[in-house]
């Protein structure tokens, strides 16, 4: 056997590789079951932990960290009614009642079940889609990366405030405006820097991350005065397989719905797990029972968000655009460690694709192993108090953000982002957009320009270019379907106020 | 009502902060007198997103609340921000803890000495108000302070001697 795929075979397999995949897979399952340490959180601070380690062994903790951390919310989702990462959000609403109902162990075993079934379906796409994509970016252009980040930035904002889109947008807006601080490609000009040294390099993405995902968690999660109630882990740890089997097409399309949520520029794992609980609770034959403990309902939203996983990787490796906020960490830790993802991966190192498709694999076996076998023994981490915990968290944040670039100006940029972040997050304004515009930052301004000095200022090629047309579309499409029913519902609610009214003045 | 409010302060202040962006990025140079071409110009992308935001902002400050959003509506700031008046005390006992550690000793005092001190103040802060009415024990404080020592010397440890990162 030769070839990319044995040489990425070869290099998972290794007794130095086969630890690491555990070591991490093991310390992203505590890190996501904490409320307060997210994925972006884990894997920004191993990022730093990683620089004196070989590229491809970096590389293989951070994926298990990240499919480790995704599956480990779903521990305290299921036993606080509590999610460890945003990723597990619709993992309480059943989650939690099954554990009310002394069936923890079977809900934490269905949870397992779900999202190995989930990575793996993932795994599949990562592999078979991944080259395709990576050829078919080679058509991209500057006008087709300025719509593909535009169209990023438009429905993940979409996606991740279904409320209130308009909130959305404006985060992304904020990011992208925050990634134009610093230096500028073309002339080395120093954007918003006012002589300031510090700002000249620009916002460095992961003091960012770590303050608007990790410490602004910290000062949610130090606000409730009473711990959260624990239910109890006991019962059974799974149905017997005929039941699980009856649950494969449920488990089937949440994979396949998860993927494709992953896929999409910032939108990730919360909305991939929502979007397969909201189908498998339209298509089930017990839909009386989602809310209150659905064993099929806690199956579909752990597929959904553990298959987001390979899912947002691949816009990872093949466009170098993140498909949520961890990968966008991820993407960051690929750079530094030297590899270049992109549309000319398949040319410049097709093994990659395999060997993540690999590690990921080995990380779902080792979440099997652990899931089912060292659940009571990791539970007791849910036992420290706050108190103890959360410094703990902040001090790593504090050294995370520093340790990226060593210098302390990093820490303050960790400080303001969860300052910030935590008020925004309080007023409803999502985070994912304004990561992305961060990440996207740079793209978009590169894009456009190249693209107006190429076509000497006619926006002709941005919407006559086939795909650039499509994408185009879709943003559009997507400004639109958000727009239209609000503006349709308010026309609606006034017209029958108007209607009330009168009736009411001419009885 | 309180929510409506917020929404016409904040989308005010982006409005506002989107021309700021693009009153800068109008200032940016243009390099024109190097040949360059007008959409080269730094101040480009910082414009269009500065007028973007600003209407944007504009849009929140403006729109009219529909009525199945007004029924989810919260009472006041505390509610939105805190949750409750114990909540938005503890926060900023939170964010005067982490901000000192963070903004004043970290890089100027010792490492060390700095990190035992902010786990063992936060430790022992949020032990003492867990509990009705606060207090601090001794066997509370005892077991912050061995709390702060270990993770002081342990991170030390990790991130100088393992991880060869410098630490302040």
């Amino acid at each position: 056997m030769s070839g990319p795929f044995a040489e990425a075979l070869a290099s998972a397999l290794s007794v130095s590789s086969l630890l690491i995949v555990f070591g991490a897979t093991l310390l992203g399952i505590v890190i996501g079951m904490l409320p307060g340490l997210t994925a972006t959180m884990g894997l920004a601070l191993l990022t730093t932990l990683t620089f004196s380690m070989e590229s491809s062994d970096a590389i293989a903790a951070l994926l298990c960290m990240y499919v480790g951390a995704i599956y480990g919310g779903s521990r305290s989702a299921i036993l606080l009614n509590m999610p460890g990462t945003p990723a597990s959000a619709a993992s309480t609403l059943d989650g939690y009642p099954l554990a009310r109902q002394s069936r923890a162990r079977e809900a934490l075993g269905l949870a397992t079940v779900g999202s190995v079934f989930g990575t793996l379906v993932g795994v599949a796409f990562l592999i078979w889609l991944s080259p395709v994509l990576a050829g078919y970016a080679l058509k991209f252009g500057a006008y087709e990366f300025f719509w593909l980040a535009t169209f990023g930035i438009v429905i993940s904002g979409r996606l991740t405030a279904l409320d209130d889109p308009l909130k959305g947008w404006i985060a992304g807006l904020l990011g992208l405006t925050l990634a134009m601080i610093g230096q500028e490609q073309v002339f080395a000009y120093a954007r918003f820097s006012y002589g300031i040294t510090d700002l000249t390099g620009g916002i460095n993405l992961i003091p960012a991350m770590v303050g608007a995902f990790g410490f602004s968690e910290i000062l949610s999660g130090i606000m409730p005065k009473d711990p959260p109630h624990r239910a109890e882990n006991k019962g059974r740890v799974l149905p017997p397989l005929r039941e699980l089997v009856g649950w494969l097409p449920t488990a089937g399309r949440s994979g396949i719905l998860g993927t494709l949520m992953g896929l999409i520029p910032g939108v990730g794992e919360d909305i991939g797990a929502w979007v397969s609980y909201a189908l498998a609770k339209r298509l089930s034959r017990t839909k009386e029972l989602f809310g209150k403990g659905s064993r099929e309902g806690l199956i579909a939203s752990e597929t959904g968000n553990s298959a987001a996983v390979p899912g947002a990787i691949i816009p990872v490796l093949t466009l170098a655009i993140p498909g949520s906020a961890p990968s966008a960490v991820l993407l960051a830790a690929l750079i530094i460690h030297g590899v270049r993802p992109g549309p000319t991966i398949m040319f410049q190192n097709p093994a990659l694709i395999y060997e993540v498709g690999i590690i990921l694999t080995l990380a779902s076996v080792a979440i099997l192993v652990i899931g089912l076998s060292l659940t009571g023994p990791l539970l007791m981490v849910l036992r420290i108090p706050r108190e103890r915990l959360l410094p703990i968290i902040f001090v790593l944040c504090a050294i995370g953000s520093f340790a990226i670039a060593g210098r302390i100006f990093d820490v303050w940029v960790m400080f303001a982002f969860g300052f910030v972040g935590f008020f925004l997050r309080r007023l409803n304004y999502p985070m994912a957009p304004l990561v992305l515009g961060l990440v996207l930052g740079t793209l978009f301004d590169k894009t456009l320009r190249r693209g107006l000095i190429l076509s000497d200022g006619s926006l002709e090629p941005f919407f006559t270019r086939p795909i650039s047309l499509t994408l185009a579309v879709l943003t559009v499409g997507a400004i639109a379907a958000a727009i239209i029913p609000s503006f349709m519902n308010k026309r609606k609610a006034s017209t029958e106020a108007t209607e009330k009214n009168e009736t009411n003045n001419h009885p | 009502m309180i929510d409506g409010i917020l929404d016409r302060i904040m989308g005010t202040a982006f409005c506002v902060a989107g021309l700021a962006v693009l009153f800068e990025a109008w200032r940016m140079p243009r390099f024109l007198e190097q040949g360059a071409s007008l959409y080269e110009a730094p101040g480009l992308t910082p414009g269009l997103l500065g007028i973007a935001l600003a209407i944007s902002g504009l849009a929140l400050a403006l729109r009219r609340r529909s009525t199945g959003s007004q029924a989810s509506e919260h009472s006041s700031l505390n509610e939105v921000f805190f949750g409750s008046a114990s909540g938005a005390r503890r926060l900023l006992i939170a964010l005067a803890i982490t901000g000192i550690y963070a903004l004043v000793l970290f890089g100027r005092a010792p490492f060390l000495l700095s990190t035992i001190l902010f786990v063992f103040i936060f430790t022992i802060t949020f032990g003492a108000l867990s509990k009705d009415p606060p207090r601090v024990s001794l066997r509370a404080t005892i077991e912050a302070a061995i709390i702060a020592c270990l993770v002081g010397f342990g991170s030390r440890y990790l991130f100088r001697d393992i991880f060869l990162v410098p630490l302040p």
